[in-house]
C-alpha cells in the first residue's frame, strides 16, 4: 500500500531549482532515506512534505489525502506528521514532560492517558520519566535533547515521521548509539518514515530504500544493497562506498569483454548499462595474488603504498599499464609489502560497467 | 588570562595598571559628579554659589512628604506614574505586535514597513508635539475642524491637550523603540522551535501562546522597562501639551522650578531625587531581567535559517493594519508639521494658495538660527565622535579582557542610563556652575558624552563579541603586533558597528532637549531648544520650519552614513 505519493514537485529559490521534477512513492511502513550532498535539495523536499515549505508546483498525497495540489494546501499542523529537527528544536523553556506531552495536549487527550503515553514513549527513547520528566531542556545534553525531540515526534502516533539530519550535530559515539536506537524503534513501531542525511552509513543502517539526490533530483533509488552493487553512475558510486573507476577504451559486447589502458582485457559477467565508459570495481573486491599466479582478469602491478587501517590494509597499486588502483584487504600476516610485485585480479562477477 | 587572546595588550603591565587607575578615577569623577550634586543640592537651602547657603532637610521633606500631603510634588508624581505605566504597556504591546509581523511572518511589504516604523527614531519629540497640535488642538486643530465641518458638533473629536492626548502622542513616539528592541529579539528566535509546534499539531495562536511569546517574555519585559524609563523622563511631550491644562509631570516640574522666577534649584534637586528613584526602580528591574535572559535565548544551531510564518490571505490584512498605524502615528503628524511650516498663519481651514516659504525665510533671517544649527551640528558631531572613539576602546577591551578595573568602568559607563535628562541637567548645573564651562557648549558636550557613551560601548562590544578570537590569534601567529593585529583584523570588521554607534549618539544628541533646556545659555542654544522656545512663544510656523530643517538634515546624515559605512541603528545590541 502506498502511504505517500509525490509527483512533479518543483521548488525554486530565485532562479535556481532547489527541487526539480521530483517523483517519489513511499509504501506504508517503509523507511525511506534521501541521501545526497549538502545543497542537493533534501531538506527542501522534506519540508514540502511537512507543509513547512510550499512547492511551486506538484502534488503530494498522504494516505490518499491530497496535501498539496492545485488549489489545495494543508497546513503543517493538520498533516498529522512528526518531525525531528537537525537543531533538535526542543523548547528550552519547557520541561521534558511538557515538550513531549504537547502534541497530546493539542489533541485534547485525557490527562491520565497523556501521562501513560508520555511515560511509555520516554521509556522507548531511553529517557526514563522518573529521572527526566521534570528537567528543563536547557539542562540536557545534545543526545538527550535529540531523544526528547524523537519522543515528541512519535508520541501522537503520526502517520509519517520525518527526520532532517537528526544525528549530524552529535559526536561520533553518540551518533552510533542513536542510530542503533532509531533502528530498534522503527523495527518495533513501523511508522512510515522519510529520513534525510548526507551520511551513507546512516542511510544503509536505517533504510529499507534509499534515494540518491543530486542537484534537486533523484538520480537513483533502491535498497542499500542494490545501490551498492549496481550504481547507475559515477556520482552514486562515489557517494556509496567509493570504487576504482577505470576508463574503458574498447568494448566487445558479444564476448562480454572491455579493454582498458595498455591493451588489458577484462571479462565482465553482468553488462547492463547501455553505454560503457567506465569499469568500476569496489576497493575490497580487488584481489591480490602473487606475481607468478595464473588468473584471468589480472593486472600486473607494483605496490606503491600500504596503509594499515586497523581492520584492513589499503593498498595503492601502480599497474604496468599506467593505471592506479586502490585495493583493500583484510589485515592479516603475509600481505605484500610496498615495492613488491603482485597481480591484481578484478573478479568478473564483481565488475560493474557504467 | 591565558585562554583570552593576549593581543589587545596594547601597553605593558605596569603602565596599563597605572593608566587604568587614572581612567577609572576620571570616569568616576565625571559620572558621579552630577548624581552626587543632585543629592547634595537637595539638602541645601540655596543654589550653589549663593551666599548664606546651608544644609536643610526642608526641601527633601517638601518633595518627598509632599507626595502624601498634597505638596507641590504630589500632582507631578501621580501624573508621571499615571502616564508612564499605560504608555509603557500600550507602546510595548504595539511594538511587539509590529515586530512580530515584520520579523516572523510573510506579510507583504514587511521590509518597507520595517524601515518606515523606524522613522520616528530620527526626529525629536517636538515634531510629534507640533504635528498633533496642528491636527488636534481642540479649537483650531485640522482634524477637529474637519470633524466639526462634517458633523456640526462643537465638542472636539480629539483634544491633544489632555491626559489621553498626551498618552496617545507618547505611545506613538515610543512604540518604535519597543519595535526596534523586540525585532532584534524576535530575529534571534530559532524558527524551528515554532515549526516543531506546528508539526505537533498546533495552529498559529497556539504556537504563539506556547512557544513564541513565552520565549520572548524576557525580551519584551526588557523592552517595556526601557520604555518605562524613557516615559518617566520624557520632558517635551507632556511638558508642552500638559502646560495648557496644568497637567505637570516630574520632569517638567523640575524644569519649571529652575526656569521660572524665583527659581528654586534645591527644590528641583529634591524633586530630582524622586524621579531618580522611580527611574532606578525601572532600571533595576531591567538589569535583573536581562541578566537572566540567557536562559530564554535559544541557541541557534547549524543549518538554521529563519522561515517566516505563512499567513496566507491574512497577510494582506496585516499589511493594511500596519500601514494604517504608520499613517496615523507617523505620516499624519509629519505631514501636519510640513503643512504648518508652509502656511503663513494658523488657519482654521487650509488655504492652499497661501502656501509658501515665508516661515523658512523668517527662520533663516532669525539671528540665532545659524548659531543654533552650528551649535547642534558641533555638539552632535563632537559627542558622536568622542563616544564612538571611546566606545571602540572600552567596548573592545571589555569583550577581550576581564579585569576588576574594566568591570568597574563598565558599570560606571552604564550608570547614567538611569538618570532622567532633567535631573542630569540639574546635577550638571550644580556641579559645574562655578567652572568656566557653565553656560558654554562645553558643558553640553560633556553632559552628552558622559550620558550616551554607554550606547557606543554596547554597540561596539556587541559586534566585537561576534568576532572569533581565532582571527586575531592567527594574525598574531603570523607575526603581527597587538596593535597591528587590532588595526588589521578587528577594525575593518568593527567598521559598521563603529559607524552605527556614531549614528546612534548623533541621533540622540540631535534631538536632546531635557538636559539642554536646563544647561543652555544665550550662546549655546541648540536646534531643539530653539524649536521649544519658538513653540512656547506661539511661533508655530517658525517652529515647524525648524523641525522640518532638522528632519531633513538628520535624514541626509543617516542616508550618507548608511551609504558610506553601512551604519544601521538596528545594529545596536542590548
Ligand atoms: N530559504 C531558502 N532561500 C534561498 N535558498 C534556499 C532556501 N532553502 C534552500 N535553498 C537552496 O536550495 C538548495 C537546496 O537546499 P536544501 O534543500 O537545504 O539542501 P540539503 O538539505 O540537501 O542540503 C540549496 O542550494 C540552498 O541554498
Ligand atoms: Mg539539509
Amino acid at each position: 500500500m502506498t502511504a505517500i505519493r509525490i509527483a512533479g514537485l518543483n521548488r525554486r529559490f530565485g532562479p535556481a531549482f532547489a527541487v526539480e521534477g521530483l517523483d517519489l512513492e513511499i509504501a506504508a511502513g517503509e523507511f525511506l532515506t534521501l541521501l545526497g550532498p549538502s545543497g542537493s535539495g533534501k531538506t527542501t523536499t522534506l519540508r514540502m512534505l511537512a507543509g513547512l515549505e510550499r512547492p511551486d508546483s506538484g502534488t503530494i498525497q498522504v494516505g490518499g489525502r491530497v496535501m498539496n495540489g492545485p488549489g489545495v494546501f494543508v497546513p503543517p499542523h493538520k498533516r498529522n506528521m512528526g518531525m525531528v529537527f537537525q537543531s533538535y528544536a526542543v523548547w528550552p523553556h519547557r520541561t521534558v514532560y511538557q515538550n513531549v506531552a504537547f502534541p497530546l495536549r493539542v489533541q485534547r487527550v485525557s490527562r491520565a492517558d497523556e501521562k501513560a503515553r508520555v511515560g511509555r514513549i520516554l521509556d522507548l527513547v531511553e529517557l526514563p520519566a522518573s529521572d527526566f520528566a521534570d528537567r528543563y531542556a536547557s539542562q540536557l545534553s545534545g543526545g538527550q535533547q535529540q531523544r526528547v525531540s524523537l519522543a515528541r515526534a512519535l508520541v501522537a502516533d503520526p502517520d509519517v515521521i520525518l527526520y532532517d539530519e537528526p544525528l549530524s550535530n552529535l559526536d561520533a559515539r553518540l551518533r552510533d548509539a542513536m542510530r542503533t536506537l532509531l533502528r530498534d524503534i522503527h523495527g518495533r513501531i513501523r511508522t512510515t518514515a522519510l529520513y534525510v542525511t548526507h551520511d551513507q552509513t546512516e542511510a544503509m543502517v536505517l533504510s529499507d530504500r534509499v534515494c540518491i539526490m543530486q542537484a534537486g533530483r533523484i538520480v537513483q533509488q533502491g535498497t542499500p544493497r542494490a545501490l551498492y552493487d549496481n550504481p547507475s553512475n559515477m556520482f552514486v558510486t562515489e557517494f556509496i562506498g567509493g570504487a576504482n573507476a577505470l576508463p574503458i577504451v574498447e568494448q566487445d559486447r558479444a564476448r562480454q569483454q572491455v579493454g582498458i589502458a595498455g591493451g588489458v582485457r577484462i571479462h565482465v559477467a553482468n553488462w547492463n548499462a547501455g553505454s560503457a565508459s567506465r569499469l568500476v570495481i569496489r576497493h575490497h573486491h580487488v584481489q591480490l595474488l602473487p606475481a607468478d599466479a595464473t588468473a584471468c582478469n589480472a593486472i600486473d602491478a607494483t605496490v606503491r603504498d600500504a596503509v594499515f587501517l586497523g581492520d584492513r590494509v589499503r593498498f595503492t597499486l601502480q599497474a604496468d599499464c599506467g593505471l592506479t588502483l586502490i585495493a583493500d584487504a583484510v589485515a592479516s600476516p603475509g600481505l605484500p609489502m610496498p615495492g613488491s610485485r603482485i597481480r591484481a585480479v578484478l573478479p568478473a562477477a564483481l565488475c560493474i560497467i557504467i | 588570562m591565558a585562554t583570552v587572546t593576549p593581543n589587545l595588550d596594547l601597553f605593558g603591565p605596569l603602565p596599563r595598571r597605572l593608566g587604568m587607575s587614572v581612567v577609572l578615577a576620571v570616569s568616576a569623577a565625571l559620572v558621579l559628579a552630577p548624581v552626587l550634586a543632585v543629592i547634595y543640592g537637595a539638602f541645601r537651602t540655596r543654589p550653589p554659589g549663593a551666599p548664606r547657603a546651608a544644609f536643610t532637610l526642608a526641601k527633601m521633606a517638601q518633595a518627598w512628604g509632599g507626595i502624601f500631603t498634597g505638596g507641590w510634588t504630589q500632582a507631578p508624581t501621580v501624573n508621571t506614574i499615571l502616564l508612564a505605566i499605560p504608555v509603557t504597556i500600550v507602546a510595548t504591546a504595539l511594538g511587539v505586535a509590529l515586530a512580530w509581523a515584520v520579523t516572523r511572518t510573510d506579510m507583504p511589504g514587511r521590509r518597507t514597513l520595517e524601515l518606515l516604523f523606524l522613522v520616528p527614531l530620527l526626529y525629536s519629540p517636538l515634531v510629534s508635539v507640533i504635528g498633533w497640535t496642528v491636527l488636534a488642538d481642540p479649537g483650531a486643530g485640522l482634524l477637529n475642524r474637519a470633524w466639526a465641518g462634517v458633523t456640526g458638533a462643537h465638542a472636539p473629536l480629539f483634544d491633544v491637550y489632555s491626559y489621553g492626548g498626551i498618552a496617545f502622542v507618547m505611545v506613538f513616539y515610543f512604540a518604535p523603540y519597543a519595535f526596534l528592541l523586540c525585532a532584534g529579539a524576535f530575529r534571534a528566535l530559532d524558527s524551528t522551535l515554532e515549526e516543531a509546534a506546528a508539526m505537533s499539531g498546533a495552529g498559529l495562536l497556539r504556537r504563539l501562546g506556547f512557544v513564541t511569546f513565552p520565549l520572548m517574555l524576557a525580551g519584551i519585559g526588557a523592552a517595556s522597562l526601557f520604555i518605562f524609563t524613557l516615559a518617566l523622563e520624557q520632558f517635551a511631550i507632556p511638558g508642552f501639551l500638559g502646560a495648557h491644562v496644568h497637567f505637570d509631570t516630574l520632569a517638567y516640574a523640575i524644569f519649571e522650578r529652575t526656569s521660572t522666577y524665583p527659581s528654586d534649584l534645591p527644590g528641583a534637586a529634591a524633586a530630582g531625587t524622586l524621579l531618580l528613584v522611580l527611574s532606578s526602580i525601572g532600571l533595576y528591574a531591567y538589569r535583573r531581567l536581562t541578566r537572566h535572559a540567557g536562559r530564554f535565548i535559544s541557541v541557534t544551531a547549524r543549518g538554521y535559517r529563519a522561515v517566516p510564518t505563512a499567513l496566507g490571505r491574512g497577510g494582506m490584512v496585516l499589511t493594511v493594519i500596519c500601514a494604517a498605524l504608520f499613517a496615523i502615528g507617523v505620516a499624519l503628524p509629519l505631514a501636519a508639521v510640513l503643512l504648518r511650516a508652509l502656511l503663513p498663519v494658523r488657519t482654521a481651514s487650509v488655504d492652499l494658495s497661501a502656501l509658501g516659504f515665508g516661515n523658512f525665510t523668517q527662520l533663516f533671517a532669525a539671528g540665532d538660527f545659524l548659531l543654533g544649527l552650528q551649535n547642534t551640528a558641533w555638539l552632535a558631531f563632537g559627542a558622536a565622535t568622542i563616544c564612538a572613539g571611546l566606545g571602540l576602546l572600552i567596548g573592545s577591551l571589555l569583550v577581550r579582557r576581564r579585569s576588576a578595573g574594566l568591570s568597574a568602568l563598565d558599570y560606571l559607563v552604564a550608570l547614567p542610563i538611569g538618570i532622567p535628562g532633567t535631573v542630569f541637567g540639574v546635577g550638571m548645573l550644580w556641579a559645574y556652575v562655578r567652572t568656566p564651562l557653565y553656560l558654554t557648549l562645553w558643558i553640553l558636550l560633556l553632559a552628552f558624552t558622559v550620558r550616551y557613551l554607554v550606547y557606543a560601548v554596547r554597540t561596539v562590544g556587541g559586534s566585537m563579541m561576534q568576532i572569533d578570537p581565532v582571527l586575531e590569534e592567527s594574525a598574531a601567529i603570523a607575526g603581527g603586533t597587538p596593535l597591528r593585529t587590532f588595526l588589521f583584523v578587528d577594525l575593518p570588521l568593527l567598521k559598521p558597528a563603529i559607524a552605527s554607534a556614531w549614528l546612534l549618539v548623533f541621533l540622540i544628541v540631535m534631538r536632546e532637549i531635557s538636559a539642554s533646556v536646563i544647561l543652555y545659555g544665550a550662546d549655546s542654544v541648540t536646534v531643539p531648544i530653539l524649536t521649544w522656545n519658538y513653540l512656547n512663544d506661539g511661533s508655530y510656523g517658525t517652529a515647524s520650519a525648524l523641525a522640518i530643517v532638522q528632519v531633513v538634515a538628520v535624514g541626509l546624515v543617516v542616508m550618507l552614513l548608511r551609504w558610506l559605512f553601512g551604519a544601521d541603528i538596528r545594529a545596536r545590541s542590548e
